[in-house]
């Protein structure tokens, strides 16, 4: 999951006269025109909803901008979004400052222990505390959970950047007088803030976005209101204007995110600070390093096994429904993950090996999903397919459509990076030496660049498999994926018949970290 | 003619242009260096001639075959030319015995891409010339350039049974072949990460060689190694080069590597070719100040011209006009260029000759760079062989023992 935090290389950044792994000729003509057709598709559905929000017309618009109902769940969204975000920061950066510069028992155990949340959905934490404390509700719910299950987005970035920040400045900063704390202020977080920020604005994303725990811990947010919107009175119109809201207030954020990756500017330097040991205050350290992997992971697991061991579970699982729906999950996201390789493909090509105002252009479109919640993609392919393509509309085409427009952005990153680490040298040498662009792709380029291709494909089928709102709103008829099941029976409070479903969903995510775990670990041997 | 010849050539980059009516004839079996400053298109030039780049105007000939002109941009897969990129560039998923085995025809469908009849000179065919489809197609064009591997060639021809056999066996003999030549014979079975940058560089010119190029072209193949083990390997490597009597062009901007491999230099500065001859020339009657500060150190100083001898600091010396026109009329300014080197240090004497006084001395073991105050306040330059080394402040005679260079003013 770790691939979402790091930011994709910079696209504008000066460069030297003869940069490294890329032409100094445009690119040709019919890469452009593919990877523009492949980003198109990305663009499909917010394209679809603008159009069908605009036609209502602009007073129309206004006035339904206006209503209290509507004010009160942006506010609600903002509200649980900003704090989480303040939340989250304080506590990522407190961790990853503890992970990096003091000495502690097991520390590589604990780093991993710390991104341990990213792992979970965060409809199953919100799953896991309800099994725990059924009348579990509100903003603070909501806030604490969201929390928890957020804050390794900052503690990773924060922790890897601490990592790499030249310690020299700060060492330089004692000598000039400065206290360790101020040293720390004047030196580090210059260096790490950009790193803290881009964290925190992803934190925040996922906060806008989020729909499982909101709904699950009712607290009405727009995502839920969209939901309720759609499902209840079929006011669609009203559906779709709150899910242009929620896309604004997400295009803001991105928009903030994309300004402060800008910022980074690495001083040379040593980069390892010595470690303090922290004699017998270390119990406080490691405490306040677990503080969210046990709120995020342990206590909601905990709950779910609990629950599963009843004999009440395990006497009314309804195996052939489980079988059912392990295939269907299975299936979409293998689907998706293909499919959004191959459409990731075009993109991440021309990304990694070109430049220019066209080819920033179309690769800022294929990162749209992004910034889209699941939601907002559910909803407006709904839309489309009824209007455009109404033979596919209820079919799975859409539903996977729909997961390749929310997760390609995973696959050109890691695919773009793929090949953006095979030197153009190696191509330059094997068309010398006799092979045709084509082969010189195939048997060096795409060769070389395979894991990071793999990686993109699981990192795909992992958020595929995980995701929520899109599956409620465009799943067929009779097709259910782990996470609608479970979504459906903790709705109804029946959290036993739900607890086979999540425990499910665990283990058959874990089969492409795992599988991706094992990528990284040859990868990184090579 | 040379055997590649470069007319007129001239590439932009976007509004920028990096070459800029470049001509370049390279004889055949030579070894010519470009060297100029980082920046100045040597890289473009050998891109260009390779046809990894596009051109916007003049033509690239190689051995008669026009592979780049107006209309005409031959893929740089059927150029049949050798690369050797700046960082070895080994394909990582390869071994050793795979990388230099990489040019080499695997099968027979593989084959005509790489053996297009009368592409490469030679080419794996001609190492078993008449036994193969391919040799035999090759035949009949002049193979003087394979003399020098007549010997290698000779154990292998007795094996083949079948062509396709035969061209199998060959691949496994030539692969095994070139790691012998460039001494890495045990190391075949190893990964490229196990290689030292040393190592690297020598895999990837086996590779180049394998398919046996017309023409081989070096990108500042020694910039990333250390400086010990760069001398060795450049000498070893021009060594190989002429061993295999391959035409080849390297591209450096090290002018002391220029020199001592190279059998022409074109020095490059600002997209234009500025001198193109042999080291000697480059070094010893360079067409500017520029070349010559750039090729070497000198010694600069201000002069009248009178009667083949210039008036300066040193003296009235002999000297060779080196301005376009014929030479000035006497008593024109000029600006005198001598090499370090060209000094010679002699004991006061009442001759008319420059009294001088030590200032500094930039030792560097096998010889040093003695800086002398001359009466007129000026400082030169000159090279002492360390045994005769003076002290600082010693007061000594210099004289000139080879003609000066006189270039006009404002260049």
């Amino acid at each position: 999951m770790t691939e979402l935090l790091i930011p994709p290389p910079e696209t504008d950044a000066p460069l030297p006269p003869r940069a490294p792994g890329r032409h100094r000729f445009g690119a040709p003509p019919w890469l452009l025109v593919l990877a523009a057709l492949c980003a198109a598709t990305a663009a499909i559905p917010l394209v679809y909803l603008v159009a069908r929000t605009t036609e209502a017309g602009l007073t129309e618009l206004l006035d339904t901008l206006m209503r209290q109902r509507v004010l009160q769940l942006t506010i609600n969204t903002v509200l649980l979004a900003s704090t989480v975000t303040l939340s989250c920061l304080v506590l990522g950066t407190v961790c990853a400052w503890v992970l990096t510069r003091i000495r502690l028992p097991l520390q590589r155990t604990l780093l991993l222990v710390s991104a341990l949340p990213l792992a979970v959905p965060s409809y199953l934490a919100a799953y896991g505390w309800l099994v725990w404390f059924p009348h579990l509700n509100g903003f603070w719910a909501s806030w604490f959970v969201m929390t928890v299950v957020c804050t390794p987005y900052v503690t990773l970035p924060v922790a890897a950047a601490l990592r790499g920040a030249s310690a020299d400045l700060e060492s330089v900063a004692r000598t000039l007088g400065r206290g360790p704390f101020r040293a720390f202020a004047a030196a580090t977080w210059p260096q790490i803030r950009p790193a803290a920020i881009a964290g925190a604005l992803l934190v925040c994303l996922y906060s806008l976005s989020d729909f499982g725990l909101v709904a699950m811990l009712r607290f009405q947010t727009l995502t839920w209101g969209i939901n309720a919107a759609y499902g209840a009175s079929f006011d669609r119109n009203q559906a779709a204007l709150l899910a242009l809201v929620l896309v604004v207030l997400a295009l803001v954020v991105v928009a903030g995110e994309r300004r402060s990756r800008r910022q980074v500017s690495s001083v040379p330097g040593r980069s390892t600070m010595p470690m303090r040991t922290p004699g017998r205050t270390w119990p406080v350290y490691v405490a306040l390093l677990l503080a969210a992997p046990l709120a995020g992971v342990v206590v909601p697991v905990v709950g779910l096994l609990s629950r599963l061991l009843e004999a009440e579970t395990l006497r009314a699982i309804d195996v052939s429904r489980l079988v059912e729906a392990i295939g269907a999950t299975l299936g979409l996201a293998l689907a998706a993950a293909v499919i959004a390789v191959f459409v990731a493909l075009p993109i991440a090509a021309l990304a990694a090996r070109y430049r220019g105002r066209l080819v920033a252009a179309i690769e800022a479109v294929g990162f749209l999903g992004h910034a889209l919640p699941g939601i907002v993609v559910g909803l407006s392919l709904v839309f489309f397919a009824l209007a455009a393509v109404p033979m596919f509309y209820q079919t799975s085409l859409v539903l996977v459509f729909a997961y390749v427009v929310l997760f390609m952005p995973r696959a050109i990153g890691s695919v773009r990076s793929g090949i953006a680490a095979v030197p153009t040298s190696l191509g330059d040498v094997s068309r010398m030496l006799g092979l045709s662009p084509f082969q010189a792709w195939w048997r060096v380029t795409a060769r070389l660049a395979l894991p990071g291709i793999a990686i993109g494909a699981l990192l795909v089928a992992i958020s595929a498999m995980k995701e929520l709102p899109a599956t409620l709103l465009l799943r067929p008829t009779g097709i259910s994926t782990l996470a609608t099941e479970l979504w459906s029976r903790t709705a109804l409070f029946e959290f036993g018949a739900a607890a086979p479903y999540a425990a499910a969903l665990v283990l058959v995510a874990m089969v492409p970290a795992v599988l991706l775990s094992g990528i990284r670990g040859t990868a990184r041997e090579n | 003619m040379g055997w590649v010849t470069i007319e007129a050539l001239s590439v932009s980059y976007g509004d920028t242009r990096v070459l800029d009516d470049v001509s370049l004839h390279i004889p055949r079996g030579s070894l010519v260096a470009v060297l100029g400053p980082s920046g100045c298109g040597k890289t473009t030039l050998l891109r260009a001639v390779a046809g990894l780049l596009p051109v916007d105007s003049g033509t690239i000939t190689v051995g008669g075959r026009l592979v780049t002109g107006p209309g005409v941009l031959r893929a740089p897969e059927k150029r049949g030319m050798g690369w050797v990129p700046q960082d070895a560039s080994l394909f990582p998923h390869l071994s050793v015995g795979e990388n230099i085995g990489f040019g080499l025809p695997r099968s027979k469908q593989n084959d005509d891409l790489y053996c297009e009849p009368g592409e490469t000179s030679g080419g794996v065919g001609g190492l078993l010339a008449g036994l193969t489809r391919r040799g035999r197609a090759n035949r009949a064009r002049p193979v003087s350039v394979l003399a020098g591997t007549a010997a290698h060639a000779n154990p292998l021809t007795a094996v083949p049974i079948s062509p396709d056999r035969g061209r199998q066996t060959s691949r496994a003999a030539r692969i095994a072949e070139l790691a012998t030549l460039v001494g890495l014979a045990e190391l075949v079975d190893r990964a490229p990460s196990q290689l030292s940058g040393g190592q690297a560089q020598r895999v990837s010119l086996a590779r180049a060689l394998a398919p046996r190029p017309d023409l081989i072209l070096l990108d500042e193949p020694f910039a990333a190694l250390d400086p010990l083990l760069r001398s060795a390997l450049r000498t070893e490597v021009a060594a190989l080069l002429r061993g295999q009597h391959n035409t080849s062009v390297i591209v450096t901007h090290d002018q002391e590597e220029a020199l001592s491999l190279a059998d022409f230099v074109a020095v490059m500065r600002g997209g234009k070719i500025l001198q193109f001859g042999t080291p000697a020339d480059v070094y010893e009657r360079p067409v500017d100040p520029w070349v010559a500060g750039f090729v070497g150190d000198t010694v600069e100083l201000d002069g009248q011209w009178r009667d083949g001898r210039v008036e300066c600091a040193l003296g009235s010396l002999p000297a060779d006009w080196m301005g376009a026109a014929s030479a000035p009329a006497d008593g024109t300014p000029v600006f005198v260029l001598l090499r370090p080197e060209w000094l010679t240090l002699a004991m006061p004497s009442t001759e008319q000759q420059t009294d001088a006084v030590t200032t500094a001395i930039a030792y560097a073991g096998h010889d040093a760079l003695v800086s002398f105050a001359l009466p007129a306040g000026l400082i030169v330059r000159a090279r002492v062989a360390a045994p005769d080394l003076p002290r600082i402040g010693d007061r000594l005679t210099l004289g000139v023992r080879q003609n000066a260079l006189a270039y006009p003013l404002g260049e």
